[in-house]
């Protein structure tokens, strides 16, 4: 199934080769940490995925056409 | 003594040049485990409202974690506590660097100091055995200069803690400066008046004793495990630490613009993030001790005669106190900034936040460029910030009012809606309108606003402790289970602080079961996780009682008004005030403490505190 992977920019800027939204074919069933996997993308700097507007965890499991928007992990300064 | 910690404390009478060896009794170990735990403890007793912080009744304490020293990836921390002159309640800055292992390998795992010298002095310490020398021809020197010059003096090797000229003058905004131009800052809560007022310029210490603990073997061979684990884990932490963060707070909303006036500061962000300042200047990348992720740099930049080295990188609070707080897109002149804050000994966080608000007030008018001292406080002059901070680290002209702190300077001109500050501690680089828990953190916090106190919106971005409940997906701009988090958070952060590990590992799953596994390690004890988190609590409410003998109720558990009223950006409202207020209300009655914020007595008991003084030495 197809999803579209949504990255922070500031992510983007500090991972170059990377752009903004990704298109990704993915097997049925796949959770969003396995899809970051699939991805090549670091787990370890997103916590949440927002999904139409709501807020999910990475053991989320999108549906066809689904949109995933990334958001980094936040700790302090 | 114990396994982990040395059980003994060095008691230095400035007054009287009194140096005392005392034994702390293992069962203060094992209630409040050190750092900042004991320091609290110790300080209770001492919790008065009648002297004044820069008294030289106040006493100052530093006390190394449990777990520092011992090679646990992250346990480096030290904890300086007193009762701080720039808030008049409960202080506590900690610091990373080596300084805090090096005090235990010299058989000592803290330092009381009361009285005041005659003469300016510095604190030597080695191997345990401690002197007192003249310090009158370093009073005045800088902390680079000031750690190199005892590092000569004493041996080459020693670990310097000092103040510069800021912390002398009793500027209530000032640090200590740990290690010259190669370390940290225990930057929050004035503790460098505090040193200045009792005449200590600074400790350096030498130890070379070492440090037993329960299971080195099984110890190191997890640290060693672990490695990997951990650099991935870190990320791009490791190559940029904290800096890589402005442009994600930016994005995020969490990074106030502007003293919290505006939303937005994207291209600023990009022009003053991690990667800006990795490309205008060469670092080295380095590491407090044992920790394997290097997330610091010292910078070396072009000066009349060549390059120097300008110490340590400016952190993502440095960025954004002198940067987006100031509309300051200019990376060079923030470097310069943070180079001198470190200098004089300034925090960069209240020293940022009293600039900004200079800012605001000259551009309404409150201030004229004539009590500037001719500087053009116009948003975004780097040249006219660095000449009001050099001012502040002087106490000269306008600077001597900031270096008052933003609450006195705000009463003082008439402008008290421009001061961003909580109990009188100025507001980190994390804006609760984008996290609401981190409106209660600010609010409840014992040293008043503090990030580091909660770091709630760590738990609220996606980092889990699966222990305490945490692998949800808190809508962040909610009051709902925000009470518990913070009540959660607090008690897990007083347990960091006691037990010396940096809060950067939250990250790294150190969540209460991982600490209750390193406590047996290190000491051969079996506390469950639940006990220890019943450790963290204990810790809070003492230094909540701290404060509410120093008259601290419900009144200053607030926050400015800007943020209960200005919106941050059209998709992030200002917190409303009822939601605070019932935020604050359920976090009480988890605490289970009174209306006014007070632990009751049957709750006081039930934690193991007892009002009066307690005994602690064998």
């Amino acid at each position: 199934m197809r999803v579209t992977v949504k990255l922070p920019r500031s992510f983007c800027r500090y991972h170059t080769e990377k752009s903004e939204t990704l298109t990704l074919e993915v097997p049925k069933g796949a959770t969003v940490r396995e899809i970051l996997g699939l991805a090549g993308l670091p787990e370890h700097e997103f916590g949440i995925v927002v999904v139409a507007g709501e807020r999910e965890l990475l053991s989320y499991q999108p549906r066809e056409g689904e949109v995933l928007e990334l958001l980094p992990i936040l700790v302090g300064g | 003594m114990g396994l982990g910690y040395t059980g003994k404390v060095l008691e230095v009478d400035f007054t009287t040049g009194r140096i005392s060896h005392r034994r702390i009794a293992d069962e203060v170990y094992q209630k409040y485990l050190g750092g900042s735990g004991i320091a609290g403890r110790i300080l209770l007793n001492n919790a008065h409202p009648a002297p004044d912080p820069l008294h030289p009744d106040n006493p100052v304490i530093f006390f190394a974690g449990l777990f520092t020293g011992t090679l646990i990836p992250g346990a480096t921390r030290l904890s300086v506590c007193s009762r701080s002159p720039l808030t008049g309640i409960w202080g506590e800055a900690t610091v990373g660097g080596s300084f805090g292992a090096e005090l235990k390998f010299s058989g000592l795992d803290g330092i009381i100091i009361r009285g005041q010298a005659e003469r300016p002095v510095y604190l030597w310490i080695q191997d345990g055995r401690a002197e007192l020398r003249p310090a009158d021809d370093l009073w005045g020197k800088d902390t680079f200069d000031t750690a190199r010059a005892i590092r000569r003096e004493t041996d080459f090797c020693a670990k310097v803690a000092c103040i510069g000229p800021a912390g002398e003058k009793l500027v209530k905004i000032s640090s200590i400066i740990f290690e010259g131009e190669h370390g940290r800052a225990a930057g929050r809560t004035g503790m460098g008046a505090v040193l200045g007022s009792k005449g200590l310029k600074a400790i350096a210490v030498r130890g070379l004793k070492g440090l037993k603990i329960h299971d080195a073997p099984r110890l190191l061979a997890w640290t060693f495990e672990q490695q990997n684990r951990l650099l991935q884990v870190f990320g791009r932490f490791a190559k940029y630490g904290t800096t890589a963060s402005l442009e994600v707070h930016e994005e995020r909303g969490g990074l106030p613009v502007k003293n919290f006036l505006s939303g937005r500061f994207q291209e600023g962000a990009a022009k003053t993030g991690g990667r800006a300042l990795q490309e205008a200047y060469p670092g080295k990348q380095t590491s407090c001790i044992g920790c394997p992720i290097h997330c610091w740099q010292i910078l070396k930049v072009p000066g009349h005669g060549g390059w120097y080295v300008s110490g340590h990188n400016p952190e993502y609070e440095t960025l954004g106190a002198f940067g987006a707080m100031c509309l300051n897109e200019d990376i060079k002149s923030i470097v310069r900034i943070n180079e001198l804050c470190n200098r004089y000994g300034l925090d960069t966080i209240s020293t940022g936040n009293a600039v900004a608000f200079a800012l605001e007030a000259y551009e309404k008018g409150l201030i004229s460029q004539g009590d500037a001292d001719g500087l053009d406080l116009r948003w975004g002059n780097g040249h006219a910030i660095l000449g009001l901070v050099e001012r502040i680290g002087r106490r000269e002209g306008l600077g001597d009012l900031l270096a008052e702190g933003v609450r006195h300077a705000a009463a003082r001109v008439g402008a008290e809606g421009l001061a961003m500050e909580v109990k009188g501690l100025e507001l980190p680089m994390h804006d609760p309108r984008v996290f609401w828990s981190n409106g209660l953190n600010y609010a409840t916090g014992n040293r008043g606003a503090c990030h580091l106190e909660g770091l709630t919106f760590a738990i609220e971005s996606g980092i889990a402790i699966p222990e305490l409940g945490y692998n949800s997906k808190l809508p962040p701009l909610s009051t709902n289970g925000k009470a518990l988090l913070t009540f959660h958070m607090h008690n897990l952060m007083a347990l960091y602080n006691a037990l010396g590990i940096c809060k950067f590992y939250l990250r790294a799953d150190y969540g209460p079961q991982r600490l209750a596994e390193f406590l047996h390690k290190v000491t051969g004890w079996d506390y469950q996780w639940q006990e220890l988190m019943g450790i963290g609590e204990r810790i809070f409410n003492l230094k909540r009682l701290y404060n509410v003998k120093l008259k601290v109720s419900r009144k200053d558990d607030v926050l400015p008004q800007r943020l209960l009223t200005l919106n941050k950006r059209p998709d992030m409202p200002a917190l409303p005030v009822a939601e605070l207020e019932k935020m604050r209300q359920e976090y009480y009655t988890i605490r289970g403490w009174d209306g006014e914020g007070g632990p009751t007595p049957g709750r006081l008991a039930e934690l193991g505190i007892t009002e009066g003084e307690e005994t602690f030495y064998v």
